[in-house]
């Protein structure tokens, strides 16, 4: 925008949006508006007034950078990798049924391990039907006992 | 940006270098909390971590991280308002610094409760284009709105400011006669 077709209007709107300071104003318009303004008594006096709210908003310090943030930031990478993070979100979503294969698997091996380990209740049972069906009284007796409860060695 | 979005941490972290006191500063101003504006850069970098790849190359990169920052000190304020009460909140540097005169403290304790009472729009305008010194064009692409929607913003805050800091105007009109 030129000298000549830059209005009074629009150089109070630069100076009631940007300040009274014309390195913020848009570089387009800066020169022709610097020149209008210095002609014109009133624009002086409202960038005159917008440089003294410039100045007690520069009154706010000016916040202090903190090395240890960026630091943090930096470790972003690491630790917020979109990836390990779908991982770490499906791991907390199969916890529990991740717990519950592996304690399967577990008791598997064990059993498969020890083929002799009593298993109390159905194992007593099914031998003492199978006993009593073929006649043998001593296993049916103590397989029955021990299919209730009973210590065979106390009963017995 | 593309190499972030490919997960090039190297690129990350010169990111970091080039913007992060900038949006700590964006960040602390629009909420006047340093604890909280830190929690903001965070979660900017993490979005810019995440969502490298949306950023697209009309866009300048500052101009994107603004934005995210912006809408992420959005999210804060909401979360904060109900339950923060403002008396509360820690104003960082709202006390005189060892260099600072009673009389700046007392001002800048205004200009932060003046800019605190702005609408959120108008306060995100001021403090991009008079604190982080952005220009007309990079601001308005920052908040996502015309030139012309940010002059009006900026008038309107800066009209409000003048208004709420008249008192301290003529301390300051004093002090410099």
């Amino acid at each position: 925008m030129t000298q000549s077709n830059i209005t009074k209007a629009r150089v109070l709107a630069l100076v009631e949006a940007y300040g009274g300071d014309p390195a913020r104003w848009p570089d387009a318009e800066r020169e022709a508006a610097v020149a209008l303004l210095s002609g014109d008594r009133d624009l002086a006096r409202a960038a005159d007034e917008a440089r003294h709210l410039d100045m007690m908003l520069d009154a706010l310090p000016v916040p202090q950078p903190n090395p240890a943030l960026r630091v943090a930031l930096k470790d972003i990478p690491e630790r917020g990798n979109p990836l390990l993070a779908l991982i770490a979100g499906w791991v907390g979503l199969w916890r529990p049924a991740a717990g519950l294969a592996a304690a399967a698997v577990l008791g598997i091996v064990i059993g498969a391990a020890n083929p002799e380990l009593p298993l109390p209740g159905f194992q007593s049972t099914t031998t003492a039907v199978v006993a009593q069906a073929t006649g043998d009284t001593d296993t049916y007796s103590l397989a029955a006992a021990s299919a209730v409860g009973f210590a065979t060695q106390d009963t017995f | 940006m593309p190499r972030v979005a490919d997960g090039d941490s190297a690129a990350f972290r010169l990111l970091v270098d080039r913007h992060a006191d900038r949006l700590l500063g964006f960040a602390q101003r629009m909420l006047g909390d340093r604890a909280t504006a830190e929690d903001v850069v965070q979660d900017t970098y993490l979005s810019l971590w995440r969502k490298a790849g949306d950023w697209t190359p009309q866009a300048r990169v500052s101009t994107w991280l603004y934005r995210v920052a912006r809408n992420a000190a959005l999210d804060r304020l909401r979360r904060l308002k109900p339950t923060v009460d403002p008396e509360d909140v820690t104003l960082i540097d709202s006390g005189p610094a060892p260099d600072r005169g009673l009389h700046d403290a007392a001002t800048a304790d205004k200009v932060r409760t003046a800019l605190d009472a702005l609408p959120e729009r108008q306060r995100a305008a001021i403090v991009l284009v008079h604190y982080e010194g952005l220009s007309g064009a990079d601001a308005s692409a920052a908040l996502d709105i015309s030139v012309e929607a940010l002059e009006s913003l900026l008038a309107r805050g800066r009209r409000t400011l003048r208004q709420a800091l008249a008192d301290q105007r003529a301390e300051l009109l004093g002090e410099v006669r």
